[in-house]
């Protein structure tokens, strides 16, 4: 009867539902390769050992205890595992585009462990991603934290276990266009924005201090008051009130960062991360100040006209002001090469190599509160490990091997031309004809655009 | 002997012709005995040359040493097979849901009334039961006696109840009503819950209010004085015997990603969960009955190929290596739909079969194939028989041959799971049905006539028009075609094709943003007009076409 009312409970649940159902934890000994550990520099011919899922040791001549298996990687290079901060593979649906506010929906529940994409991440390194609500909404749904197991049927199987909760906003032309355009509802501007996320926050302020004294009251004697109506949307915004959840905010202009962060700081939020962030180069230092972060694309822009003020410094100046940055894909297809849209900091903005993998290691680890667990290679964190044929910034860089708990899920000499896990007997044999589709942000919201 | 065979034979040849397909014989007297039969009691049991006794639409006497009263009606059926009837664990069956009418404008797609919204779990059987409904006889042929059926359309369609399949009235028909609620995944179109994601958070969205609604009502019936009064919901309302588990949630879930999404809501709710129209269930077994669900598989299953005629086809040319090695993957999936129900039986998870999808003449041979599979007779048998029953709370009714019980009773020409076996005679409830043999499908090119060419038609739906060709061909007798619709673009093949005095019917299915619809179709052919409704996902449509000029 009392979880009822408790999503965080209700969260929990999952999280022992998920550990109970035990995920597959490997052992391996990559032997004499040259670690980029992210942490703690660059370590020539050392060996790292996974044992039951955890990095239990890096060093020189470290011995595989029997039974496990040990791989030479000698002349090759070993790095923590991709994360991607911002993508939409393993998704049946991306947004549910029908309100400006959707807060209770949560991509875990359309979790597709079975979409070629998560392999296509893995040969590029990838093996953590943020599968995210689309941009349709003001505030859109709840994310979920994935890792590549690869292989398996098991919704429960590909999400990281304890990863903190993360939400999707989106400002700008998405959430206007999709409702002020498509239904004549507001937002139809950047004020509607604002004043639907102020609208929303405040709604949920009033329910969650009614439910609060609700809660204080019921056992007093006399007390005739009646409950709160139970409101899923307003008990996962006002989550994000208490802090609960990480906002990731799709944004693009230095106005619209601005608003989103003085709108939080009225309202005591603190998490926040801004996805996309085209012009967060204007405001880094105000986006600083705030604590915020932004996870940005190398060199993407002008695809509408909220992204037409862009430059492919975005990233190194957010690092020289001091803000978390990570480089993020959005997309099934660039999710495959994000080592090459780190190095693309160096040539636009001459970071260092530890600040460009950063980019795409343990920034994105810590814009979704995980950077305890993985994003580096220490002794302790996961056992999620890419093997390179050359430094993973040079343009020659191809992915050999990548790990995920210590078990090898891509494997380049192992590479079969079907990977599919079912195979839908309807389906047509030409299977290389089958589209890909790239940008998915904005997924499941084409009906609002179709001529009647 | 020979004699009466004979007889039997005159009856088939020379009156079959006339009489209808499912033909019900006239209730001459309440007794009947079925004479020298082998009776298979219950699942793996077996009385040779027995017979069973039925009195007033309840079985009397089930053996060897049964006296059979004088003015009984015999129905002799020497060497035949005789069963419990067969129970549908979960269909539409006998649904015949309200054309749509003009969507009334929704003003704010993330806000709709319930009823647009598919959220009318208040929905009773007996509202929407047709008793002359045709699936109704056509499942009964196949040998089903009992169902459980449920409204169509949208997340929460309905409540579930048990019916008969027999009856003039819809009092005749329900043996049980409000047995389960109803669920599925199908978003509401264009509106909120549009999608899985919205859908899901709605369904813990309603479950949770229920369950606040009924704990405050309770705090208010206990203690009125000073209290506000709670209002009213007839969707809450629907929810209490859910919420007091008195009986299950039933979610649609052919795939196996649906089933574990409903699984996740049971763990996250608590509540008894019943999984119909499982189609990919090889890989959840253990989840299943770790979480005590019930499975009802689905018994549209793929089709396997038939290795003879594959080999008329292929012979063009070689298939490349690559090809060869897909192939044999799609062969490899399509065997898994079969098998896992032997792993169900192996594993005793026990399992029994819905029909929302499939097509009751197609159910013999689906069946036959499992069994081909790795699934015992016995087992094939305790699907269609004990277990439903069992889920459904009647196993003291019905499921088995037993002094006593309703006489719901099958009986086929042979053992049921050989090839050519054909089912005979269903009874249900003491009411004697006959299956006649079935004519060759052939019909003469002269009737086809009326249907080939081609024609274009328009579709009235509540978002407007959908238009689209259809080309009908025929050769030798048999109808083929294809159809297009404006809303995909895309062209499908007719299945099912009928057409038997001016009324043709067909089924396709149009695939929209990756889920498959399958469209029911049943037109009027005059002349060059054609008329009549497309029916798909709960909903109907009114549909006009005309001939389109030879060219």
């Amino acid at each position: 009867m009392k979880k009822r009312f408790s999503i965080t409970i209700m969260f929990s649940l999952f999280l022992v539902g998920s550990i109970s159902a035990q995920t597959e934890k490997g052992d391996v000994l990559i032997k004499n390769g040259t670690l980029i550990t992210v942490t703690n520099g660059t370590q020539e011919t050392t060996d790292i050992l996974i044992r039951d899922g955890k990095i239990s040791g890096i060093g020189k001549d470290l011995s595989a205890p029997s039974g496990v298996q040990t791989i030479d990687a000698t002349g090759k290079f070993v790095m923590p595992g991709i994360i991607d901060a911002h993508s939409h593979i393993a998704l049946d649906a991306v947004n549910e585009a029908t309100s400006p506010v959707t807060a209770e929906v949560w991509t875990g529940d359309a979790l597709n462990p079975m979409d070629v994409g998560i392999y296509r991440a893995l040969a590029g390194g990838v093996t953590i991603s943020h599968a995210m609500h689309g941009s349709a909404n003001a505030i859109g749904g709840q994310n979920a934290t994935i890792k590549h197991r690869w292989g398996t049927v098991k919704m429960d199987d590909i999400r990281m276990e304890g990863a903190p909760r993360t939400i999707k906003f989106a400002l700008g032309e998405n959430p206007t266009r999709v409702h002020g355009e498509g239904s004549g509802l507001v937002p139809r501007t950047r004020m509607g924005v604002e004043q639907v996320i102020r609208r929303s926050f405040s709604e949920a302020k009033e329910y969650m201090e009614a439910r609060d004294e609700h809660e204080q009251n019921k056992k007093k004697r006399n007390y005739k008051g009646t409950e709160p109506t139970y409101d899923i949307r307003k008990e996962v915004v006002a989550d994000i009130l208490r802090g609960d959840i990480i906002v990731h905010s799709h944004s693009y202009r230095a106005d619209e960062i601005l608003m989103l962060m003085n709108v939080f700081k009225d309202y005591g939020v603190e998490k926040l991360v801004f996805q996309h962030a085209n012009e967060a180069f204007k405001v880094a230092p105000e986006i600083a100040e705030f604590g915020a972060m932004a996870s940005v694309f190398a060199d993407w822009w002008a695809y509408k006209f909220e992204v037409y003020y862009s430059t492919a410094y975005n990233a190194a100046i957010l690092v020289q002001n001091g803000v978390t940055t990570s480089i993020n894909s959005d997309s099934g297809e660039l999710i495959r090469h994000l080592y090459h849209e780190a190095a693309k900091t160096q040539k636009y903005g001459e970071l260092t190599d530890e600040q460009a993998l950063e980019l795409i290691t343990l920034n994105p680890a810590k814009q979704l509160g995980i950077d305890d667990r993985v994003g580096s290679l220490e002794v302790g964190k996961d056992g999620d490990v890419v093997i390179f044929n050359n430094h993973p910034l040079s343009i020659y860089a191809v992915p050999q091997m990548t790990f995920v708990d210590g078990v090898k899920y891509f494997d380049i000499k192992e590479d079969e031309d079907d990977v599919r896990t079912y195979v839908n007997p309807a389906e047509e044999v030409d299977v290389m004809n089958k589209m890909t589709e790239h940008e998915k942000c904005m997924t499941n919201t084409e009906w609002l655009f179709l001529n009647e | 002997m020979k004699k009466i065979i004979w007889t039997f034979l005159f009856v088939f040849l020379v009156l079959g012709p006339i009489k209808a397909q499912d033909d019900q014989l006239a209730p001459v007297t309440g007794t009947i005995a079925v004479t020298n039969v082998n009776i298979v009691p219950s699942p793996g049991e077996l009385i040779e040359n027995g017979t069973v006794l039925v009195k007033d639409g309840l079985i009397t006497a089930v053996g060897n040493n049964v006296t059979v009263p004088p003015g009984a009606r015999i129905i002799e059926a020497d060497s035949m097979y005789l069963y419990s009837g067969f129970i549908l664990g979960m269909s539409n069956i006998g649904i015949k849901m309200p054309e749509q009418k003009d969507r009334p404008d929704i003003k704010d797609p993330g806000n709709p009334p319930n009823d647009q919204a598919g959220i009318t779990p208040d929905r009773a059987v007996n509202e929407y039961l047709d008793p002359g409904h045709r699936s109704i006889s056509d499942w009964r042929a196949a040998g089903f006696t009992l169902a459980q059926t449920a409204p169509s359309g949208g997340m929460l369609p309905g409540t579930a109840a048990v019916i008969l399949l027999k009856g003039k009235s819809i009092e005749d028909m329900i043996l049980k009503p409000g047995t389960a609620l109803y669920a599925t995944f199908d978003g509401a179109r264009r509106m909120y819950p549009s999608n899985i994601l919205g859908v899901m958070a709605k369904h813990r969205d309603l479950f949770r209010q229920a369950e606040q609604s009924r704990s405050s009502r309770q705090t208010y019936m206990d203690d009125p004085s000073g209290r506000t009064r709670p209002n009213y919901s007839k969707v809450r309302e629907a929810y209490l015997p859910v919420l007091e588990k008195q009986i299950p949630f039933i979610f649609n879930t052919e795939e196996v990603l649906s089933a574990q999404r409903a699984m996740l809501l049971q763990e996250d709710l608590g509540f008894d969960l019943v999984l119909a129209e499982l189609k990919q269930g090889w890989d959840i077994s253990s989840d299943i009955s770790e979480t005590n669900t019930k499975v009802l598989f689905s018994l549209d299953l793929p089709e396997l190929k038939d290795k003879d005629k594959e080999k008329d086809t292929v012979k063009d040319e070689t298939p490349t290596a690559e090809k060869q090695l897909l192939e044999s993957r799609r062969e490899e999936f399509t065997k898994k739909h079969y098998q896992q129900m032997g792993q169900y039986a192996s594993a005793n998870v026990p399992f029994g079969f819905s029909g929302v999808e499939g097509k009751p003449a197609d159910v013999q041979k689906a069946v036959q194939k499992m069994v081909e599979h790795g699934l015992s007779q016995e087992a094939a048998l305790t699907a269609l028989t004990t277990t439903p029953a069992s889920m459904l709370g009647i196993s003291n009714i019905s499921g088995t041959v037993e002094s006593g019980k309703m006489a719901n009773l099958v009986i086929s020409s042979k053992p049921y799971f050989e090839k050519d076996a054909k089912v005979r005679y269903v009874m249900v409830e003491g009411m004697v049905y006959e299956n006649e043999e079935k004519e060759a499908k052939e019909s003469d090119p002269e009737t086809l006539e009326k249907v080939t060419g081609s024609w274009s038609y328009t579709a009235d739906t509540p978002d407007g028009p959908i238009t689209g060709d259809m080309v009908l061909e025929e050769s030798g007798g048999v109808l083929s075609g294809t159809i297009t619709n404006s809303l995909t673009g895309e062209e499908t093949t007719l299945q099912d094709l009928v057409f038997a005095d001016d009324n043709l019917s067909f089924s396709f299915d149009v695939i929209i943003q990756g889920q498959t619809m399958n469209v029911l179709a049943v037109l009027t052919v005059s002349e060059d007009e054609l008329e009549g409704t497309f029916s798909g996902a709960g909903e109907a449509y009114s549909v006009k076409g005309t001939r389109s000029p030879n060219q």
